[in-house]
């Protein structure tokens, strides 16, 4: 029995101290920044139509509105909205006209972290009015946005790397943990939504694959009601192979984390499935920010892509000068491409700091100063 | 350009101190941990006693019952709905318990994790229909959800194709959206008067009609009404159809014809003996509880009030 406790303990201690080093890891920052871009530009497609054109302002009025002004529930204005004028059509564009602005600020990677923070409030305040028009597509802006403010997004591909360093490529590493957690997110949405669609056997060959099918029917989702009844049976194949490989894929996804290899692959499917249904169905915006979390599950290559034609300025020998700050590597950036093992995993993708944080208490104060810049390091 | 700079310059004592990266660590490890565990699926929509009677649920649990009988495990849909249901209430309370603290970490940070897409099909699906009856008793039909708009002058039809009026619409035929198809029937009223002068009655109906299913192509799929409400001019309002105390008038008019029917069918030309079973009117649902020999049991006496 003490054996076993003796061994158990070791067992989390060991998971313990690998999860503490996968903390420490940095990366090429080029996946974050990516991941930020496509953020932008799907709250961007999404807030287009809504903040400047008359239809939007009238879906605006009818979802997010009291009854009193336009909207079809009495809606009584959360805390948020009573502060910035009250449950009016003009406050809630108004909001999503800011909302609109920072995301552009966020797309150009400028003002630090700054237009994440503004984006979350405007958009939270708006979707959090009803939540009887809110879906999927709301909660994954939420996730993706947090994610976002936590890592240094705008450390490379930013107009702020221009204002610092005079070129829009700053290779210098960043901590990779906040790119990891992205993953992890993306893992978690796509496992728990497959896992879901197990007690419905129109998902499992009992009925056939028979989901998609059905679905395609349903004049809430599908963007062409009768396309299934026209297409006089020719849907039948598209739609069957749609939902196997659906629930499949998504049931499978964790074996992104495990086998490296395969990450092309599902990241192939998962870039079709999510055109299939951008072209078929209405869902808002989650397919769009699904896929802005797609650059997360190929940090490593899109890393060695930057590292070679931007191969950052600094040395082994020499401190980091990044706002990663107290990680601050002395890993140069051949290190950051990581082995070529295709079946390797997420582990040992990373650069790990070649000194400890302790040890870098030592380092210059210039360092230091930089360092304490950022709450992600 | 980072506006923040003065905050983490005012922070740099937490940063630099030598416990931070393990703050950070077990920060990562709790968000980690909050994220899988509360992604983990759980059937919190199946909580609420009306979405059962969804008839795609209904289906589910019939082909599921099928499905364990030809296992071996026997038991009706019936049966089976009911165990899932205690399951299911067991494991979202536990779940609830369990998940408290992440719940409450990830809502204050905006990062819910509540991924229910496309459970299940809709076998039946609803829309919803509006139509608008004039002074001088013309029908006219404006919109039809999903299908076509007769009168995009009162009605646009790209706000009827918007995500956020779809969902509406959705929620309005799900079991607890009963007073949203309500809402949504005054939303349009509003507008549609407000648009046309001539409107006398406008009526909003909830169409269900049966999906294709692929085994089952080309077979007929009636549209019934669901639900209706019509909105007079003197904001009176008449509702009828399902989960309301009126039926729908041509529920009404059916149940009139067959009780128009069973008057007219002839009176049994014999009285049954002890034993013989005696016929049963076709408008007239035998008890499936009730013996075979029921109908020739004498009913107890009534005791007379004092």
């Amino acid at each position: 029995m003490k054996k076993f406790f003796r061994e158990t303990w070791q067992t989390i201690r060991e998971m313990a101290i690998e999860a503490y080093r996968q903390t420490q890891l940095q990366e090429n920052g080029a996946a974050l920044a990516l991941i930020r871009i496509l953020l932008a530009g799907s709250l961007i497609i999404q807030l287009t139509p809504l903040a400047f054109t008359e239809l939007g302002h009238d879906v605006v009025a009818f979802a997010f509105s009291d009854d009193d002004t336009g909207g079809y529930r009495n809606l009584r204005a959360t805390p948020g909205l009573e502060f910035f004028g009250g449950n009016d059509p003009d406050v809630l564009i108004s909001l999503l006209q800011v909302a609109f602005g920072a995301s552009v600020l966020l797309g150009l990677g400028v003002f630090g972290r700054l237009p994440v923070i503004v984006t979350a409030v405007c958009t939270g305040i708006v979707f959090a009015q009803n939540n009887e028009v809110s879906g999927g597509g709301d909660l994954l802006l939420g996730n993706v946005l947090f994610l976002v403010l936590l890592g240094d997004s705008t450390q490379t591909l930013s107009l702020d790397a221009k204002i610092r360093t005079g070129k829009f490529v700053d290779s210098t590493p960043i901590p990779a943990w906040p790119r990891k957690l992205a993953l992890v997110q993306l893992v978690a949405v796509y496992t728990s939504t497959g896992f879901q669609k197990l007690v419905s056997q129109t998902w499992l060959p009992f009925d056939n694959f028979s989901a998609l099918y059905q679905i395609l029917q349903s004049p809430q989702w599908t963007r062409f009601p009768t396309l299934i009844t026209d297409a006089q049976g020719w849907m039948l194949v598209p739609a069957w192979i749609g939902t196997a490989t659906t629930i499949i894929w998504e049931c499978s996804f964790p074996m992104v984390l495990i086998k490296r290899k395969l990450r092309p692959y599902y990241g192939l499917v998962g870039v079709g499935l999510h055109i299939g249904i951008l072209v078929l169905m209405e869902v808002g915006i989650f397919s769009w920010l699904s896929l802005a979390l797609y650059p997360s599950l190929f940090a490593r290559e899109i890393g060695a892509f930057f590292d070679a034609r931007w191969p950052a300025a600094v040395t082994a020998a020499e401190p980091v000068e990044s706002s990663a700050g107290l990680d601050a590597p002395a890993a140069s950036n051949d290190e950051s491409v990581g082995s070529n093992d295709e079946t390797s995993t997420e582990l040992d993708e990373s650069v790990a700091p070649a000194e400890s944080n302790v040890e870098l208490e030592a380092q210059s104060d210039e360092s230091e100063e930089r360092a304490s810049q950022s709450p992600s390091s | 350009m980072d506006p923040f700079r003065f905050l983490f310059r005012l922070l740099g004592p937490v940063f630099r101190h030598p416990a931070w990266p393990r703050i950070r660590a077990a920060f990562i490890v709790w968000h980690v941990f909050a994220v899988l565990i509360v992604a983990f699926p759980s059937p919190v929509r199946a909580t609420n006693k009306d979405n059962w009677k969804k008839p795609s649920v209904q289906a589910e649990l019939e082909a599921w019952a099928k499905r364990l009988a030809w296992v071996g495990v026997e038991c009706t849909p019936a049966q089976l709905q009911t165990w899932s249901q205690n399951l299911t209430d067991g494991w979202v309370s536990a779940r609830a318990k369990a998940i408290y603290p992440f719940d409450k970490y990830l809502r204050a940070v905006n990062a819910r994790q509540a991924w229910f897409m496309f459970t299940g099909p809709d076998r039946e699906p609803q829309r919803l229909q509006i139509t608008i009856v004039t002074k001088s008793k013309e029908r006219v039909p404006v919109f039809e959800m999903g299908r076509s708009v007769s009168e995009p002058e009162l009605v646009d039809p790209d706000f009827l194709d918007a995500y956020r009026v779809r969902r509406a619409v959705l929620f309005a035929s799900w079991g607890r959206g009963k007073d949203t198809f309500q809402l949504l029937c005054r939303y349009f009223n509003k507008e549609l008067r407000a648009r046309r002068d001539d409107v006398k009655d406008v009526e909003c109906e909830l169409l269900q009609q049966k999906v294709e299913h692929p085994a089952r192509r080309g077979v007929e799929r009636p549209t019934k009404v669901l639900r209706r409400l019509i909105i007079r001019s003197n904001g009176v309002e008449r509702l009828s159809g399902e989960g309301t105390s009126t039926p729908l008038k041509e529920e009404r008019d059916r149940a009139t014809a067959a009780a128009q029917e069973a008057v007219r069918a002839p009176r049994p030309s014999k009285i049954p003996r002890p034993g013989e079973r005696a016929p049963t009117p076709d408008f007239v649902r035998p008890d499936p509880g009730a013996s075979a020999d029921s109908s020739t049991e004498v009913p107890e006496k009534p005791r007379s009030l004092p």
